[in-house]
């Protein structure tokens, strides 16, 4: 659980930290963090009185050369931009508070054109004049992937995110048995590309991923993506799966056993003026069903330059996690401390 | 002795060929094209006897005499050419089961052969290579037991698709889709250019023309709405449905759809609604005749709307048997030829449509599309000898894809999206200043809208509204929340009349939060398959999905994303 919970966080702080401009500009940054303790300590095995004393104002400084946040409880954390372009983001995994999570916050170009020329190269695309999937696509790709040929794309992954392993529970063995089985041609998925019909939807694609690696939990990827940004339907499932359309709706009914979905989407609106990035995350355990929506702003055109609300709540304990940022810009452009390394002082 | 011996050569010569060349004309002459008949009874004009008696007259002679002729052959030519004929009916069978490719409904606008040109030719081989293996083995086999291949495997597949066919046609008969159509409803276009010397209330509706490309085209026509200085541009309204069917018998009934009920009962419940009477009851006691021009009807339940609209005729159809022959045939040799050769055979529906014609006082079509504007330039606007008033409802093709017309109202099928959008703000400019011409704009009321937007992310409307007697020196924008359940509201409030049965976008501010939902048929494989209207084949969508939101098409879109709010079943899918 905790594990999943950990692993949708930095997922939503890679996002958040990837796709948002506004972090670059000059803001003032003021929230409001509220943790119903008692209910969050039901879930995660830590002390109340600790969490309890987390609530409170958020205040933030943001400039060009980071980001330094101050709760009035006295905990700090820290945002940094370094030389290479990557940002330093330091979170805390409560089990143990002062592990630093390294995420670059800029791809190597766009991560969705080098997915679809990838596929170009696997297969010929099939076209339909009459419609396959919906009534919106007329092209088609499906591919199975074996070991072998997803061995090197794994092998980029660890190596720009050395800790994942770490955060997907493996230890070196299983590091070696996944090496080990990557230079097979078992079937490991089968990702399936649909394209809309040229003239009427030309920016329109779905991408449907499938994958049931060894050691690794099942995956599940449904992102679609048109001239306004993108839809994501993303699950994790620990034990086998078999059907995804039934694995979905057991997760979206929270009734799956250990089971991990997160739906959303992006939005980008006419002439840049707003960017909305929505998500719903359900996290399922045998002991809890954990949903979160996070609901974030750019807005290049008005009053803030971004806004950040979320809420967790548990099936039975109601709401645990209440969080409302916003950003303001400002005009003096202040400089704030560049921290070379991790900084986080609790209390 | 030896003439006997001759004559009883050639009847068991004929008996084994008349099984395959059976096998033949029946795939050719019936069940290629009434397989496809009978799933889409609705999309043909003609009736089930009415193609299956000549196709199976033809069926019978072609057979005999294709029997005939191959019987008077011995010995090499004759097995060559029986087993031919087996091969052929063989191969082509194969082909329409197993090989073709899903090249889609008729819809008029033909196949782009160029995106299948490798699939031509791999498919090509795999019938060159097919009918060579099978006359080799078919020839070297031995007399009684190629006798016994070509009797038996005729009859088998004579008999998988005579049972087919059978049962299909059964069910065809007994339901509603086969109802024979001894008359056809026209909107006829005979006076699509008058208008009345009286007063006119004008609604130009173009297909498929979202909001989100008003926006687009200014981007590249940045002067196409010069001559709507006078209108008001609600840039906020929401067609409630997406689809000309139901949107278009909504909008001129204020009824809503109901998904419980099969399609046909609710076309008549639209249009004998009590919103429907009340609303052409006013127009009529206020002096106006109602017409209606569009170059189909296919979507309205047209003929329950007879009592309305003033240009609505009924006519007599005649059936072109040796059209509907040529066209039926055409339809087969498409299902059963191999992939490179069906360029050459490709029916086309408007070449099925005219198998039937509407005859008698010389009814025309209304135009549309190029031709709209070519003859509104041709023939141009006249003030009709009426003591009427004129309620008219211009519907053109707009921006529905694929796209035709460009920014010069020419026909381009090269046209893109924002070209074909200019092209009819082009036709509506044209209208327009006609009107001006006769002095007939400045009383007018002139509303330009769209029955929907598209499927998906562009779900609004472009409306445009022009009040008698209004004038501006530039085009007011309005953001109010409004949607179509307001349209025929805002029709009678413009000609002085309330409307018991809704509201008019007049009764919504800007700064009003209202609660919209927009409704669009999916494809939910969660939900069983509908039949489809007029046919006893299942039909493409299984729901409708209801959006419900508050604000603007950017608040749509997110609801969009974030999924239906409802799902509703339907009981019948109109495609």
């Amino acid at each position: 659980m905790t594990r999943l919970f950990t692993r949708f966080l930095s997922l939503l702080a890679a996002l958040l930290l990837a796709v948002s401009p506004a972090l670059a500009q000059s803001a003032q940054i003021e929230g409001e963090i509220t943790l119903e303790a008692e209910a969050l300590a039901q879930i995660f095995p830590l002390d109340a009185a600790l969490l309890a004393s987390l609530n409170g104002e958020l205040t933030a400084q943001q400039t060009q050369s980071g980001l330094h946040a101050t709760w009035d409880s006295g905990f700090t954390a820290s945002c940094n931009q370094l030389g290479d372009g990557s940002v330093l983001f330091a979170t805390g995994d409560m089990q143990s508070a002062g592990r630093a999570l390294m995420l670059p916050a800029q791809t190597q170009g766009n991560p969705l054109d080098r997915i679809h020329a990838w596929l170009d190269q696997l297969g010929d695309e099939q076209t339909f004049a009459n419609a396959v999937y919906s009534s919106l696509f007329t092209r088609a790709l499906s591919v199975d992937l074996t070991g072998q040929m997803l061995s090197p794309i794994l092998g980029e992954v660890l190596a720009q995110y050395p800790f994942l392993p770490g955060l997907l529970g493996l230890d070196a063995a299983a590091v070696t048995r996944l090496a080990s089985s990557a230079q097979t041609d078992a079937v490991w998925g089968n990702i399936t590309r649909y394209k809309g019909d040229a003239q009427q939807y030309p920016d329109l694609a779905l991408l449907v991923l499938s994958l049931h690696i060894p050691s690794l939990p099942h995956m599940y990827l449904w992102l679609r993506t048109d001239e306004f940004g993108s839809t994501i339907k993303f699950a994790l499932e620990e034990k086998d799966v078999t059907d995804w359309d039934e694995t979905l709706l057991a997760l979206e009914e929270r009734k799956s056993d250990t089971g991990f979905l997160i739906n959303g989407f992006t939005l980008n609106f006419e002439d840049d003026e707003e960017l909305n990035i929505y998500f719903e995350a359900a996290i399922t355990t045998p002991a809890h069903a954990l949903t979160v929506e996070c609901d974030y702003y750019v807005d290049y055109t008005g009053d803030y330059l971004w806004a950040i609300e979320l809420v967790a709540s548990e099936a039975t304990l109601g709401d645990v996690l209440e969080l409302e940022i916003e950003a303001a810009q400002t005009d003096d452009g202040a400089v704030i401390p560049d921290l070379s390394g991790l900084s986080i002082e609790s209390i | 002795m030896k003439p006997a011996r001759k004559k009883h050569r050639y009847g068991r010569r004929l008996k084994t060929a008349f099984l395959p060349c059976l096998l033949l004309s029946f795939m050719v002459c019936i069940w290629g094209s009434m397989e496809v008949f009978v799933g889409n009874a609705a999309n043909f004009r003609f009736s089930f006897l009415e193609a299956f008696v000549p196709l199976f007259a033809l069926c019978l002679a072609s057979t005999l005499i294709a029997a005939l002729v191959i019987a008077i052959f011995r010995k090499f030519p004759y097995r060559l050419l029986v087993s031919l004929v087996f091969s052929l009916a063989l191969v082509g069978y194969v082909q329409n089961v197993f090989l073709n490719l899903d090249l889609g409904l008729m819809e008029g606008d033909g196949v782009d052969w160029s995106l299948y040109t490798a699939h031509g030719h791999s498919n090509l081989i795999i019938w060159a290579v097919s009918l060579l293996a099978l006359l080799t083995v078919l020839l070297l086999l031995k007399v009684k037991v190629r006798r016994a291949v070509i009797t038996y495997g005729s009859l088998v597949l004579l008999l998988i698709q005579g049972l087919t066919f059978g049962i299909v046609s059964a069910q065809h008969l007994v339901s509603d889709a086969s109802s024979k159509h001894e008359t056809a409803y026209v909107l006829a276009g005979n006076e699509q250019y008058k208008v009345s010397p009286n007063g006119n209330v004008i609604v130009i509706m173009l297909d498929y023309f979202s909001n989100d490309y008003i926006d687009s085209m200014l981007k590249q026509f940045p002067d196409a709405l010069n001559d709507l200085k006078d209108f008001t541009y609600y840039d906020n309204c929401d067609p409630t449905y997406i689809g000309t069917f139901p949107s278009v018998v909504h909008m001129l009934t204020g009824h809503e759809f109901d998904h419980t009920i099969p399609i046909e009962k609710w076309f008549s419940d639209a249009w004998n609604s009590d919103s429907a009477q009340y609303f052409y009851q006013t127009l009529a006691d206020n002096g106006y005749e109602a017409r209606f021009f569009d170059s189909s009807s296919s979507y309205f339940g047209i003929k329950y709307a007879t009592p309305y609209f003033s240009n609505l005729i009924e006519q007599e159809r005649t059936v072109r048997y040796d059209r509907l022959v040529k066209n039926m045939l055409k339809l087969s040799l498409y299902r059963y030829a191999p992939h490179a050769l069906k360029q050459y055979v490709e029916p086309h529906s408007y070449d099925l449509t005219a198998a039937v014609t509407l005859t008698g006082n010389g009814i025309i079509n209304s135009w549309n599309q190029n031709a709209f504007y070519n003859m509104l330039r041709l023939d141009r606007l006249q003030p009709n000898e009426t003591d009427k008033k004129y309620f008219i409802i211009e519907f053109l093709r707009g921006t529905h894809p694929p796209y035709q017309v460009n920014e010069h109202a020419a026909w381009d099928t090269e046209a893109t999206l924002e070209e074909c959008a200019a092209g009819y703000m082009l036709m509506v400019s044209e209208y327009i200043n006609q009107l001006k011409a006769l002095d007939l704009y400045d009383d007018a009321t002139i509303i330009i809208t769209s029955d929907h937007g598209d499927k998906e992310n562009s779900m609004q409307v472009l409306y445009f509204i022009k009040e008698p007697h209004v004038t501006r020196t530039e085009m007011a924008v309005n953001s109010a929340p409004i949607s179509h359940k307001e349209f025929i509201g805002t029709v009678l409030h413009n000609i002085g009349a309330e409307y018991p049965y809704g509201q008019t976008i007049y009764d919504f501010s800007e700064d009003e939060e209202r609660e919209r939902t927009i409704m669009r048929n999916f494809i939910d494989t969660n939900y069983p398959a509908v039949p489809k209207y007029m046919s006893t084949a299942d039909g493409t969508h299984t729901v409708m999905y209801a959006y419900t939101y508050e604000g603007d098409r950017k608040d749509l879109r997110k609801q969009i994303r974030r999924g239906p709010t409802e799902i509703l079943p339907l009981t019948e899918s109109f495609n």
